[in-house]
């Protein structure tokens, strides 16, 4: 069976390399970018299940960047969660075309069941 | 012989001893008894032969010119008269001599004597028929002449107070009589027996250029011409230089032969009624243009003018209405409307604005709102609706009065309904004038005599007049009499005023011979003064009973009258105080003050208020207020004034306090860090304090009303109006936000707070308020919020790595499987490294907060000891080189020794500054920390070749949650407090904390702390 392969985009290394380490151990296959730069050039290399992304992110916000791939033809059918610490963030990130959010912090039960809900 | 005929004072002589012949010799004899007889008779008997020669003279001839007979008798009457008094009575002499009898009057000057005689002439005839001589029969009526004369003084004094210019010429036109009204308008006294024609002598055509000649004057023309002037106006120039308009209406007077003995002139001064027919040109003009129907009619209802807007409402032409009923255009049902409003306008009230309806020429009825007003002469007597017929009747009525010369003054005499009476004191004959029977209204047959007189005086006027009587019968009291008195009314027994005048004419015996006067009715004028006298004390009793101090004055600048409360106030009277007495207890500062006022009122004739300061008869000095009001007669003319005037003085000081207060008000509002502002009950602002100027850059005068509103920002602009407004209905506390742009641009945020306040009388005046910036604190909000934000964020990424990791090593440790478990031994050890660095960071955080917290309540305490500070730099740069693999840490230690201060805050700052210089030097290889001081203080560097800082953030960085942001930057994670807890730590401890920093450079933090240690 091939694995799923999901990408992370957090800036935040301790919060990233957490989840990292959970997904794999899971039996995903996982990659994470730290800055959206990252995530845009490792992103059409090859093929993501999901995209699990950070609300804030330092320099460019989220939720545009959720916006875009959801507007972006070759990309828009990869879901996405996204994840934020903002108690009101929930509402922003679904409008943006987010297809669920989990708020931080997370049980892992609850990030592990909305991941099996899009893999 | 017959006796001579005592009536006529003629005499007849028919037989007269010898013939014509003898007479003509000369030899003229009378027989003893005739001579006698002659000589008996009081008269001047002379008789003159058909040669002019003198040949009988009587005795009273002797004694009339002082001669003897043989003197005169023989002598012709040329030689004994001189060519003088000859020519005087040529004509009566040849009358004589050609058989004709005649008579006249002359003043003949005779021996320095200047008599009045009668002259009658009778032809002598002789047995043929033939004239022989004439008797010549004087009569010396000087006395009567003398007295004749007296009553034509009487007559002349009532001729001057007659209300017109009047002036008598003779056939040769000198001036003989003239009144005060002619003297008035001529400027001048003519003089008697010099001056001719008119007493003017520069006269001009109305044009003003063309002189007229005296003797082609109307005057002139009119005893030239025997014919009466009238219509003509001629301009005459007072020596003054004034100029009169007027119309003269000389009128010639003829005698019974109907020869011109001269003519009487009166005068008619119409300048000021040629202004005022200009007037009513103009107004007529008016009338005739007017597009409104005016008509005007008598008080019986007659049409009197009719103007074309009347012609063409109604269709009746004026020539079809004038002079006739008003009637005519009023329908039959609404008659009595027109009864109404005739009797209203008879009682001088005008009626306004009434709608009715009229009937028109072709029977339409119409609407119309019609307003009349009642005519009024100058005494205010209503006289229907034209002044200008009624106008043309008097005139009319005077220029008849002067046609019936003969009896011009008596009719003048009538019309100022002046009585006049006669009395003969010593036949007690009384003989009084119609006017004067009317006044007592006594029938014109009924005899009167004095007793009559005296039954009818008012019995408490009967002294006086006894008196009075009594005193002008004396001869050497010049016999005046002029007395006002009360008479009873024959017919009702009703008191009335009379004004008698009169003067009594003496005998050589001094026997009072002839009293005549005239007398007036005048009980309408003496009631009016009695009730003006009344309503004077009334006028007192009321003044002096009002609280008020009040003065009066006439139209002159004095004031005549201080009633009691003013006296009492000033403890004076009345006479020290009259004219300008009252000045003296005026403040001396403000006397000027209160003489140029007055003056200055009284120019004006206006009124006029002041304040000044009065003193009390107690000697103090009182503010009052002076309220004079100007006061007119009842034709309108200025009468002076009246004031109230009010101690003000304790209103006064407590104004003073007030306006101090509101002196000290002003500034304390200017000066105050907040803007302050006032509307009044319309909302509109009418105070806004300098505060608030200086907040909007906008002067005053600008922000008045709604100007204020100009420098909020657009979406302000309308809401806080609203909300005003709203609040302001309902008298509610108002209370909004607004945004203000301030003259450099900059949004000041603004919270602005009023309440409604009211005046004494507790009716709402307005708003006030005041405006507060709340900039910082709206800052500092949005900072806190930030931070709430922030600080959950921050807390909550070490919680969720943490629970990650956990979850992730219980789901290891539940793993079955041994092998799998073995093979996860790295990613648990990697785990818990994890959480450990977790759990410090948040530690750390959870310390600041708690530090912030201290900081905020002042709780925090510094624990101080003498500790290396070496030391305590190695110590943490070793706990700071653990957090980042990327930068080294350099120290550059050039201090050695100890300072006393709180070794663990100190390196709590340590840490701080060392942490930021990593965080914000992320593509940085290095971060260098440098020690260097002496024995007081020591410098503590810590340099990074980061980000930097813009020099305008330089301060704000040590603010609570700020945090070095922007677009193009990335964000850094921490709460934005690490640098305020520092500089909070070392400024407790003494020190300073600055900051050099350059832009992509980096940036260098320098700590300066006392060293302290106790040596």
């Amino acid at each position: 069976m091939t694995k799923e392969k999901i990408l992370i985009l957090d800036d935040d290394p301790d919060i990233s390399m957490m989840i990292k380490m959970m997904l794999e151990y899971k039996g995903f296959n996982v990659a994470v970018a730290e800055r959206a730069e990252k995530m845009e050039e490792v992103l059409p290399k090859d093929r993501f299940n999901l995209i699990i992304m950070d609300m804030l992110l330092s320099g460019v916000n989220g939720v545009d960047i959720c916006m875009k791939l959801k507007n972006d033809q070759q990309f828009s059918h990869i879901p996405i969660i996204m994840i934020s610490a903002h108690p009101n963030a929930k509402s922003v990130c679904l409008e943006a075309g987010a297809d669920h959010f989990v708020a931080k912090p997370f049980d892992m039960e609850e990030m592990l069941t909305a991941i099996r809900r899009f893999v | 012989m017959t006796q001579p005929n005592p009536d006529k004072t003629s005499i007849y002589i028919e037989s007269l001893p010898g013939g014509s012949d003898d007479v003509l010799k000369g030899n003229f004899i009378l027989n003893a008894k005739s001579k006698l007889i002659l000589d008996t008779i009081p008269s001047v008997i002379i008789y003159v032969d058909k040669h002019q020669r003198i040949q009988f003279i009587n005795r009273a001839f002797e004694e009339l010119f002082r001669v003897q007979p043989e003197d005169v008798l023989g002598s012709e009457v040329l030689d004994f008269l001189g060519p003088a008094a000859y020519a005087q009575a040529k004509q009566y002499r040849e009358n004589a001599l050609s058989g004709k009898p005649s008579r006249f009057e002359s003043e003949i000057h005779f021996k320095d004597k200047t008599r009045w005689i009668e002259a009658n002439y009778t032809p002598d005839f002789d047995e043929d028929g033939n004239v022989a001589g004439y008797i010549l029969l004087l009569n010396d009526i000087t006395a009567k002449r003398t007295a004749s004369f007296e009553t034509e003084k009487r007559y002349r004094q009532l001729t001057d107070s007659l209300p017109v210019a009047v002036y008598s010429c003779d056939k040769d036109g000198y001036i003989r009589l003239f009144n005060k009204g002619a003297v008035e308008l001529w400027g001048r006294e003519p003089v008697i027996g010099k001056d001719k024609w008119c007493g003017s002598h520069l006269i001009y055509e109305p044009d003003g250029i063309t002189p007229i000649p005296p003797e082609t004057c109307p005057m002139a023309i009119a005893i030239r011409e025997g014919r009466i002037i009238n219509g003509k106006e001629i301009i005459i120039e007072q020596p003054g230089g004034q100029r009169k308009l007027i119309q003269p209406h000389p009128t010639p007077l003829f005698d019974e032969d109907g020869k011109i003995t001269g003519a009487i002139n009166m005068l008619l001064d119409i300048t000021e009624k040629k202004e005022a027919e200009k007037k009513l040109a103009y107004l007529a003009a008016i009338v005739h243009s007017s597009n409104d129907p005016i008509i005007s009619k008598t008080l019986d209802g007659l049409v009197t003018s009719w103007n074309e807007a009347a012609e063409r409402v109604f269709g009746y032409s004026a020539e079809e209405m004038i002079g006739q009923p008003i009637t005519k255009i009023i329908p039959g049902e609404r008659r009595s409307e027109e009864v109404l409003i005739l009797e209203r306008l008879k009682k001088g009230y005008p009626v306004e604005h009434f709608e009715t309806k009229r009937l028109t020429k072709d029977n339409r009825l119409i609407d119309i709102s019609l307003t009349s007003s009642p005519v009024k002469d100058n005494e205010g007597k209503v006289i229907g609706a034209s002044k200008i017929v009624r106008d043309i009747t008097a005139q009319k009525r005077l220029y008849e009065a002067l046609r019936e010369s003969e009896e011009r003054l008596q009719l003048a005499i009538r019309t100022t309904q002046l009585g006049t009476w006669d009395f003969y004191p010593l036949t007690g004959e009384l003989k009084w004038s119609e006017e004067c029977r009317k006044i007592y209204d006594v029938p014109p047959d009924m005899e009167v005599s004095f007793e009559f007189f005296s039954e009818h005086i008012h019995p408490d006027d009967e002294a006086l007049v006894q008196e009075a009587i009594t005193e002008a019968m004396e001869p050497e009291k010049g016999g005046e009499y002029d007395i006002q008195y009360r008479i009873l009314r024959y017919s009702d027994k009703q008191p009335r005023w009379i004004h008698a005048q009169g003067k009594i004419y003496f005998n050589v015996y001094k026997q009072a011979e002839r009293f005549i006067g005239t007398v007036v009715d005048i009980t309408e004028p003496k009631t009016r003064e009695q009730e003006l006298k009344s309503s004077v004390e009334l006028f007192t009793t009321m003044a002096d009973n009002v609280p008020a101090m009040i003065w009066m004055s006439g139209n002159d600048t004095y004031n005549d009258f201080f009633n009691k409360t003013w006296l009492e106030f000033t403890g004076r009277t009345q006479e020290t105080e009259s004219k300008e007495g009252w000045l003296e207890n005026v403040h001396p500062e403000d006397v000027q003050q209160c003489i140029d006022g007055y003056n200055k009122a009284f120019q004006e004739q206006k009124g006029h208020y002041t304040e000044y300061r009065l003193k009390r008869h107690d000697g103090e000095y009182r503010w009052i207020a002076d309220n004079s009001v100007a006061r007119y007669n009842r034709d309108g003319s200025f009468a002076g004034f009246i004031s109230a005037c009010i101690d003000i003085d304790d209103q006064k000081n407590a104004r003073e306090k007030i306006q101090a207060s509101e002196l000290s008000f002003k500034t304390i509002s200017n000066v105050a860090p907040v803007g302050l502002w006032m509307t009044d009950a319309k909302g509109q602002h009418i105070f806004i304090n300098d505060t608030w100027i200086e907040w909007t850059g906008i002067p005053f005068s600008e922000q008045l009303g709604e100007g204020w509103l100009t420098r909020l920002v657009e979406e302000d602009k309308v809401n806080a109006p609203i909300k005003f407004r709203e609040c302001m209905e309902k008298r509610e506390k108002y209370s909004t936000e607004f945004r203000l742009i301030g003259p450099d641009g900059e949004i000041r945020w603004c919270l602005t707070e009023g309440s409604p306040y009211y005046n004494i009388d507790g009716e709402f005046c307005g708003y006030a308020g005041s405006v507060t910036d709340i900039t910082e604190i709206r800052k500092m909000e949005e900072r806190k919020d930030d931070f709430i934000k922030m600080a959950s964020h921050e807390l909550k990424t070490p919680i969720t790595s943490i629970k990650g990791y956990v979850q992730l090593l219980l789901s290891i440790f539940d793993e079955m499987n041994e092998e799998k478990f073995r093979a996860a031994r790295p990613t648990v050890r990697s785990s818990l490294q994890t959480i450990s660095k977790q759990i410090s960071k948040l530690t750390r955080l959870v310390s600041e907060l708690l530090d912030l917290s201290k900081i905020e309540s002042g709780k925090l305490e510094l624990y101080k000891s003498n500790f290396d500070l070496n030391n305590l730099i190695e110590e943490t740069v070793q706990d700071v080189q653990l957090t980042t693999s990327r930068h080294a840490i350099l120290i550059h230690n050039d201090f050695e020794g100890s300072i006393h201060a709180d070794k663990d805050r100190i390196g709590q700052v340590l840490m701080n500054l060392l942490t930021n210089a990593i965080k914000y030097s992320p593509d940085a290889d290095c971060v260098e920390i440098f020690a260097s001081g002496d024995r007081d203080n020591v410098n503590i560097r810590v340099k990074d070749y980061g980000i930097g800082i813009e020099k305008k953030d330089f301060n704000k960085i040590f603010e609570r949650f700020y945090r070095v942001e922007g677009k193009s930057e990335q964000t850094y994670p921490g709460f934005g407090i690490g640098l305020f807890i520092a500089m909070e730590i070392v400024q407790r401890h003494g020190g300073k904390i600055d900051v050099t920093s350059k832009k992509n450079k980096g940036s260098e933090f320098t700590i300066s702390l006392p060293v302290n240690t106790i040596q």
